[in-house]
């Protein structure tokens, strides 16, 4: 199994509007946030409240007009590294800065070698490329893709040749259940394995920091009980950090370490540390801490609503 | 074939409508043909039926082929560099308002009898409804494919190739259906104007010595070929677009 380096993220006063110059509308107002190492942290907010724009600024998908995002890895060592050859390659989670002799593609295809020699990323194209995976509104899994090609997408992408990726998609699909549905269309599966197989397409590059964008929506209720779970038990296999999206509060209760409560005008209202025990079960949900919280963030957001 | 049982219920008994009203009605052969008479008529000329078909045939899937490379080039083209858009696609409409009927002896003149007219107007009968919808395909994808393709550090031919070009394929195929409908006509009315050979020539002398019955035969074809198209197109939709249910 592949674990994975945990990151920091830092967001740090980002705003956006959009419109002309004339009429312009604020999206998002000087947002700060940050999720550490291991964390689970959700977004709330009612609709229009900008945490989808929020998500795609710091998946680099949009442009912030001001602020910035930062990524980094526990790993990711500065200045010169020192590794032989031997243990670089023992070691691939660590990032390297300094000089490669490697192309992008060459790169991507070999994680494990010894780079020597100029190395053409910047530190943030290879910190962002690395560490994120970003999962959008409905899963996005290609339709005209079967299932075990709509894993090899990031690879596709990244030009690694299919062979080797391949094997380590089947084995992927093979340890959460899935390799019964190698070879279908996404069409013919459920709502629930179609997300959890795009979760899956998230963890194959072993990034490290997961953004979902309300990964569960198109999912009803048990559906989205039995996806929660999985979720969890996905993210805590890989070691890794998650920011998610979400307009549901016993969502983001049940998931999440810290939630950030937006309101409408694109504003961070309150940041709330979320203190039930861990490993959680749905049943939690109904212990009095919980309730508070849920009957907090409720007030919190009605009138954000308004 | 369930799903065909109505329109062949429907002309079936159109036909025996016609045949009937015919019989009773003691309809003069040379004015209107009963459909039992143009099938006779159809296996008695087979050889020289098959002659002209195979000729417009040849013209329409030569025009169909190379409408459907210009089609989609344009598409693309027009995706890529969309200051080409405004410029261009006037200009694709105003193709659709020329009468082809009046254009096909100006290209009769310039290129002569032989096969080049007629897939000229062919291309340009079918051209319009391919550059059509691939270009409303490329523009309209679903946007979260190209937010996800975009997370990833895609370049614009990755989402091109990845996203654009395959979510494009149903549309590129609806065009396809609409423009081989036309490309039989397109021969035809290439070849009506002046050629050697085809269905066109053939209705028209047939028409000339009024062998109404050899006009009906002549439709009866061209309306056979173009049903094969169509089932050709969506035969082939359903291998290269194996995702949707056509």
């Amino acid at each position: 199994m592949n674990s994975l380096t945990s990151a920091k993220l830092v967001v740090k006063n980002i705003s956006k509007s959009y419109g002309t110059s004339d009429k312009k509308i604020g999206v998002l107002s000087n947002i700060d946030l940050e999720v550490n190492s291991g964390e689970f942290v959700s977004i709330i907010g009612p609709n229009a409240s900008g945490k989808s724009t929020l998500i795609k600024i710091i998946a680099g998908i949009l442009p912030a007009d001001s602020g910035s995002v930062s990524l980094s890895a526990e790993a990711v060592p500065h200045g010169h590294f020192h590794f032989s050859k031997s243990e670089y390659r023992q070691e691939k989670s660590v990032a390297p800065h300094g000089h490669f002799h490697f192309s992008k593609s060459e790169y991507r295809q070999e994680k494990l070698v010894a780079p020597h020699g100029h190395f053409h990323f910047s530190k943030s194209e290879y910190r962002q490329e690395k560490l994120v995976a970003y999962m959008p509104q409905d899963n996005a899994l290609l339709p005209w893709r079967t299932v075990e090609e709509n894993l090899l997408l990031p690879s596709d992408v990244r030009e690694i040749p299919r062979g080797a990726m391949r094997e380590k998609v089947r084995i992927l699909l093979k340890e959460y259940g899935f390799l019964q549905y190698a070879s279908f269309y996404p069409s013919a599966l459920s709502g629930g394995t179609r997300q959890k197989i795009a979760l899956l397409r998230m963890t194959l590059h072993e990034h490290s920091f997961l953004l979902l964008d309300e990964p569960f929506a198109p999912l009803d209720a048990l559906s989205r009980l039995s996806a929660q779970q999985w979720l969890l038990g996905l993210v805590k296999k890989r070691q890794g950090s998650a920011l998610m999206i979400t307009h549901d509060i016993r969502e983001a209760i049940f998931l999440s370490d810290v939630i950030y409560v937006l309101e409408k005008s694109g504003r961070i209202l309150e940041k709330i540390r979320v203190s039930l025990p861990k490993p959680r079960t749905h049943e939690d949900l109904g212990t009095p801490a919980a309730l508070d919280l849920a009957k907090k963030l409720f007030s919190l957001l009605l009138p954000a609503q308004i | 074939m369930k799903r065909f049982l109505p329109s062949l219920l429907l002309l079936f008994a159109f036909l025996l409508f016609w045949e009937l009203y015919c019989r009773i009605g003691n309809i003069s052969k040379i004015f209107l043909p009963a459909p039992s008479d143009i099938i006779r008529a159809l296996f008695a000329n087979i050889e020289l039926l098959g002659m002209h078909t195979a000729q417009t045939v040849l013209e329409a899937l030569i025009g169909i082929s190379i409408a459907i490379i210009l089609g989609v080039s344009l598409a693309i083209m027009i995706f890529l560099f969309p200051r080409m858009r405004a410029a261009v696609y006037p200009l694709l409409v105003l193709t659709q308002t020329i009468p082809m009927i009046a254009l096909a002896p100006l290209l009769l003149i310039w290129f002569g009898f032989d096969l080049l007219p007629k897939v000229i107007i062919v291309v340009l009968y079918c051209f319009f409804p391919i550059a059509i919808a691939v270009t409303d395909g490329l523009s309209s994808p679903d946007q979260n494919a190209v937010d996800l393709l975009k997370s990833m550090r895609a370049t614009t031919a990755q989402i091109l190739k990845y996203v654009r070009l395959p979510s494009a394929l149903p549309m590129f195929f609806s065009g396809l259906r609409i423009s081989v409908t036309y490309a039989i006509t397109g021969a035809i009315v290439g070849e009506y104007v002046g050629a050697y050979r085809g269905l066109g020539v053939f209705m028209q002398t047939s028409a000339n010595s009024h062998a109404i019955v050899l006009v009906f035969a002549a439709l009866a074809i061209t309306a056979a070929i173009t049903l094969l198209l169509l089932v050709s197109v969506s035969a082939v939709e359903r291998i290269v677009v194996p995702w949707k249910k056509v």
